[in-house]
């Protein structure tokens, strides 16, 4: 064999061992999804929902203690109602809260937060961010999903602003 | 050349090609000491290449190569990550047109000096033009602390100079395996010249200055998704202002002077109440704060470095010049790199990508800067290697100006580097801490920064003066050896 037979012979498997070392070492480093051990709490990666929008907040979520952190923090800690899905409970809930509900349908245009529920689980959607919408989606995080609600029910709109991009968090 | 080097196929010339693309990649990102070896596969390759075409596929299949080892910046875009290969490729096109038109036509001297000349005009080039993105094996050797005394040229040539020296590795490599008697006799003089700059640096390493200042840098080791939520979410947002304000507070009680951000590290409105800002520091505190913020005013938005006194006294601010073409269209850049005049010293903040290319740090300390800050955010990287890189840079750039730098990542790296480019301390990828450091002010300027890339008109001089007694050679007809015994 000649020399440049034996350099190609050398070389050519080389490459292509190499690039078949490289191609799923890059593919994997570029979709190595990062969970980041915060100072105060664990952060887990993004993802997809089934239905459509995106949890771009993976944590658990106890809609009681959020709404009390949320919209009374000086409020008592109290457990969410005992049925997920009676709507005349979560309203006492508000009330011994602190909070003024307002009846309305789960589609209505979004004027005011709103609890509202789907597949028997309430939900919490907090406002608007481009064209999605905010919610905390127990079981998921929080949430930007394409429309306020996938089915229409009762609802309820609690006494307070929406949240909007960049709302302050902290005052003087 | 030795005339029992062996003639080669074509197929032969594009493996080792490939080869040399492989190595610069693999020295670009995995192990830097690849640089020494990495375009000799290519000379091998351009040996004996008569036709133009397959010369310049040659060299671009090089840097082609080479350029697709930055995949981490495919997080950024596809258009970005093939058009920097496609860029780098150009690059090489240009390095093996040059060698191809110059090579053995003069003295073996030249043909030694040649790989090194092209070479750093390619990495010039790179670092100059609206469409630049530099790569450079300066870069690549930054961090080997066997090569470090080669750093020392920095502050007088810039880190051109040094990546002459990795060139020169190369061209003596390739001369000394491979030429004829002259070749290697003047390989030999090549690498002495090597040693005795390994040497110099060694026995005279830059100095480190006189006036001790404690730093802190503050690293969140928050992931981009953190950010996202925080634009929706607002407990998401006072979830990142708490992450800087406590880290924050945990530095001003320590004996640091000046404690830093990353690149926005908050993006609140914070200046509108800069007295009672979380994480700002009170009266009482004794550090000046240089805080990383996305600042909103006006209807326009700044990437901004902004220096806080305690009680909330605003001292200045830097807005990055340097922006990232289409990525941060919607910043307002900032007019010039001018320091910072603080009580921790006038301070030079230079914000993520700028920290790789040299003028913004050079500007930084031509106007007076004592102390550079790079102020990063790479969580777009992930855990690539890109990060590493971004790093390597900053060594350079504290080199050729000798200053101790403080490179603060949002996402990490955290290092404190020194103007002999030894690192104090690191705070890895994604991991929330302080880095606690003492650096030094300094106010001389280094011959780079005064005199700027001289080092490339030198070189530039040369290889035009290699050009054009290569042109009057021909013209008169006499050019022995012209493409060797190999033809392609």
């Amino acid at each position: 064999m000649s020399p440049s037979g034996w350099i190609q012979l050398a070389l050519w498997p080389l490459a292509i061992g190499y690039a078949g070392w490289l191609v799923p070492h890059a593919w994997h480093e570029l979709n190595d999804e990062v969970v980041v051990q915060g100072l105060f709490r664990k952060y887990w990666p993004p993802y997809p929902l089934p239905d459509g929008g995106h949890v771009i907040d993976p944590r658990p979520v106890d809609l009681a203690h959020e709404l009390r952190v949320r919209f009374r923090p000086a409020g008592p800690e109290r457990s969410a109602p005992s049925t997920a899905d009676d709507v005349e409970a979560w309203r006492g809930h508000l009330a011994v809260l602190g909070v003024a509900t307002r009846n309305t349908r789960a589609r209505a245009p979004l004027t005011h937060p709103r609890l509202l529920w789907h597949a028997g689980q309430p939900r919490l959607v907090l406002g608007t961010l481009d064209r999605d919408y905010v919610a905390l989606v127990p079981g998921h995080g929080v949430c930007l999903l394409p429309e306020v609600a996938p089915t229409d029910g009762p609802a309820l709109d609690l006494d307070a602003p929406l949240v909007t991009r960049w709302t302050p968090v902290f005052r003087p | 050349m030795d005339p029992r080097l062996p003639a080669l196929s074509p197929g032969a010339r594009w493996a080792l090609a490939a080869l040399a693309g492989v190595l610069n990649g693999v020295a670009f990102i995995f192990w830097g000491p690849a640089a020494l070896l990495a375009n000799v596969p290519l000379l091998w390759a351009l040996h004996g290449a008569r036709s133009r075409w397959l010369t310049a596929g040659l060299g671009g299949l090089v840097g082609f190569l080479g350029g697709l080892h930055i995949y981490g910046i495919l997080d950024y875009g596809q258009l970005l990550f093939w058009g920097f290969a496609g860029y780098t490729g150009s690059q090489m096109v240009l390095y093996a047109l040059l060698h191809r038109a110059l090579w053995g036509k003069l003295h073996p001297a030249a043909d030694l000096a040649l790989p090194a000349l092209i070479w750093t005009l390619t990495e010039w080039l790179r670092t100059v033009g609206p469409l630049a993105m530099p790569a450079s094996y300066v870069g690549c050797i930054a961090d080997v602390p066997g090569l470090r005394p080669w750093l020392a040229l920095a502050p007088h040539t810039g880190g051109l100079g040094v990546s002459t020296l990795v060139a020169i590795a190369q061209s003596v490599i390739f001369h000394g395996v491979f030429g004829d008697r002259p070749h290697r006799r003047w390989a030999a003089v090549g690498a002495g010249l090597l040693a005795a700059a390994w040497a110099t640096g060694f026995a005279f390493p830059p100095p480190l200055g006189d006036r001790p200042i404690q730093v802190a840098g503050v690293q969140g080791g928050l992931a981009n998704g953190q950010y996202t939520a925080a634009y929706a979410d607002p407990l998401a947002a006072a979830d990142v202002v708490r992450t800087y304000a406590t880290l924050s507070e945990q530095a001003y009680r320590t004996t640091a002077a000046l404690v830093v951000w990353p690149e926005t590290a908050v993006r609140e409105p914070m200046l509108d109440r800069p007295r009672t800002a979380p994480g700002f520091p009170r009266d009482g505190d004794r550090a000046v704060l240089l805080a990383g913020l996305l600042h909103r005013a006006d209807g326009q938005a700044f990437n901004r470095a902004v220096a806080v006194a305690p009680g909330g006294r605003i001292l200045g601010h830097y807005d990055k010049v340097r922006t990232v073409p289409k990525t941060e269209d919607y910043l307002t850049k900032g007019p010039a790199w001018r320091p910072i005049d603080t009580p921790a010293g006038r301070l030079g903040p230079i914000i993520c990508l700028e920290s790789v290319y040299p003028d913004a740090s050079r500007a930084m300390v031509g106007n007076g800067a004592e102390l550079l800050l790079v102020m990063s955010n790479d969580a777009g990287f992930g855990r690539s290697p890109i990060t590493r890189h971004m790093t390597n840079r900053a060594i350079v750039r504290a080199v050729e100006t000798g200053r101790w730098l403080l490179r603060v990542g949002q996402a990490g790296i955290t290092t404190l580097i020194d103007p002999r480019g030894v690192r104090h301390g690191q705070l890895g990828l994604f991991e929330p801490g302080l880095l606690e450091g003492e650096a030094r002010l300094r106010g001389d300027q280094t011959l780079w920064v005064r005199w700027g890339p001289w080092w490339m008109g030198l070189c530039g001089l040369s290889l035009l003066a290699i050009g054009a007694a290569t042109l009057r050679r021909r013209r008169r007809g006499a050019a022995p050896g012209a493409a060797g015994p190999n033809a392609a």
